[in-house]
């Protein structure tokens, strides 16, 4: 092979520029990304099937060795689940639009969403441990805020940028996914505890639960509501999650603390139903549909 | 050196880092092997230093463009031309020092020299970042936990790579490698 001319010195000019490019201001280097998806897309044939090959060997489920048969009825039951709360939840709020409309408030689009299963074929980033490269994107209708979910009704997170044919989606339990809203469902009702989860880095989600004492809770019947190990806690958040993410699994209980400096009030450790998610071999993209029958991401309150 | 032959071999490590370093994860620690790493290890032990330096440039900056930077609060991540690349040149000025006491062609040689350099490149690297993240970039990180798993990943990518040397020896000549054509694992062929 023939050496590069003047490599002595163009290798400390080369340094340089590596400096000013790694300190810039990140609207000056916004242009790199476009080089990230041509690296994306160069990489994908051979990452993605030695990724479903690793994946297949170090699956993330929890249910490994289970007969398919009781699989497929337990995902049906979840979904089930997850259609009951949202209806019966949706019951409540379309009394208050019928109220809303009789005072002249126009009524939304029905919820509709196109669900459909795109391969992992890696990690999205070196430094975080969590956000995954998905083999979906704009070309299927994937928006940045498109709703991810895993085996079942377990939420898995939501799509950080969408590119032609690929997207990043950011798990739940990544420090980069942020806080989020849920319920602690309590008796089977969507009318459970108010807690507002934190990713921890680990996981895990944790953080306060609301201290709630209506006559309903204790054995009495007089004391607080408790959360207790194993309920199950559920997206509850339309500020920051779109309408088709609402009711989606969060996780159940591992822990309940009492809260630092305030013992009477409690603090919850909810781990997802999945051990690892950052380690699903797919993830099921839910775009929103918009009434003419188009995707549109912009459903709920998400920013 | 032969550079579309490495261009070959970085783009099958490229596609190891991107889709199986993570499956090889122990549990939660964030300890996994680095395959790209070890590529670079084995050229930086042959080459000429200048195209080992360049070699480290190149397969740090495609790591660069693959490996997005996730930001908080769920914003769109973000790509840097310039982390991966100089922390690399770092790794490998490590290894070109170290590998004149080393026998080059033992897979245990390639195992420590992997080891230190992987250290010194994600040291370097945690410290860009944070200095990044200092200047005001929200980088979605635990910097002290990126510390602890470079440590293990350090000593995870060596062992990796006395088993990537078993392969890539062999290959040295398809690299055009000095030094590498010659002999396998020390003796004479």
């Amino acid at each position: 092979m023939t050496p590069i001319p003047n490599a002595r010195r163009l290798f400390p000019l080369t340094i340089l520029l590596l400096i000013v490019l790694g300190f810039a201001p990140l609207r000056f280097v916004a242009w790199v990304g476009w080089f990230g998806r041509v690296a994306q897309f160069l990489v994908a044939p051979v990452s993605a099937p030695l990724a479903a090959a690793a994946r297949w060997l170090a699956p993330a489920e929890a249910r490994q060795g289970e007969p398919e048969e009781v699989s497929r009825l337990e995902d049906e039951l979840a979904a089930q689940r997850v259609e009951l709360l949202r209806m019966t939840r949706e019951n409540g709020r379309l009394r208050g639009l019928i109220e809303e409309l009789q005072r002249g408030f126009a009524l939304a689009p029905d919820l509709a969403v196109r669900q459909f299963a795109a391969p992992v074929y890696g990690r999205a980033g070196d430094t975080e441990r969590g956000p995954l490269s998905v083999r979906a994107g704009r070309r299927e209708g994937v928006g940045t805020d498109t709703v991810a979910t895993a085996l079942g009704m377990q939420l898995f997170g939501r799509v950080s940028a969408a590119e032609e044919r690929t997207c990043t989606v950011v798990p739940i339990t990544s420090r980069a996914a942020g806080p989020l809203r849920g319920r602690v469902i309590v008796d089977n009702s969507p009318d459970g505890l108010v807690t507002e989860l934190e990713p921890v880095g680990d996981g895990t989600l944790r953080g306060p639960v609301e201290d709630r004492r209506d006559g309903t809770g204790g054995a009495s019947g007089e004391g607080p509501v408790v959360p207790e190990v194993g309920q199950t806690v559920r997206l509850d958040d339309p500020g920051r999650w779109p309408a088709s993410a609402q009711m989606l699994v969060i996780g159940r209980v591992e822990r309940v603390e009492p809260a630092p400096g305030q013992p009477l009030r409690k603090v919850i450790v909810v781990r997802p139903t999945i051990e690892r998610l950052d380690r699903v071999s797919e993830v099921v993209l839910r775009i929103s549909v918009a009434a003419g029958g188009g995707a549109d991401d912009a459903d709920g309150g998400a920013p | 050196m032969n550079w579309i032959a490495l261009g070959l071999l970085a783009w099958v490590f490229l596609g190891l880092e991107k889709g199986v370093a993570d499956a090889l994860e122990l549990g939660g620690t964030g300890i996994a092997p680095s395959f790209v790493f070890g590529l670079l290890t084995f050229v930086a032990m042959s080459a000429p230093p200048g195209r080992a330096l360049w070699a480290a440039v190149g397969l740090g900056v495609a790591m660069d463009l693959l490996f997005s930077i996730a930001l908080d609060d769920g914003a769109p991540p973000v790509y840097l031309a310039g982390p991966h690349a100089l922390s690399y040149v770092l790794g490998t000025q490590l290894v070109l020092a170290l590998r004149g006491l080393m026998i080059r062609r033992n897979p245990l040689a390639m195992g420590f020299l992997a080891c230190m350099g992987f250290v010194v490149a994600r040291v370097a690297l945690v410290a860009m970042l944070s200095l990044r993240e200092g200047m005001g970039t929200p980088i979605s990180w635990n910097a002290k936990g990126q510390l602890l798993a470079a440590l293990g990943s350090g000593v995870y990518t060596g062992v990796v790579a006395v088993g990537l040397a078993l392969a890539l020896i062999p290959l040295g000549g398809f690299l055009g490698l000095p030094g590498q054509q010659q002999r396998r694992f020390g003796r004479r062929a």
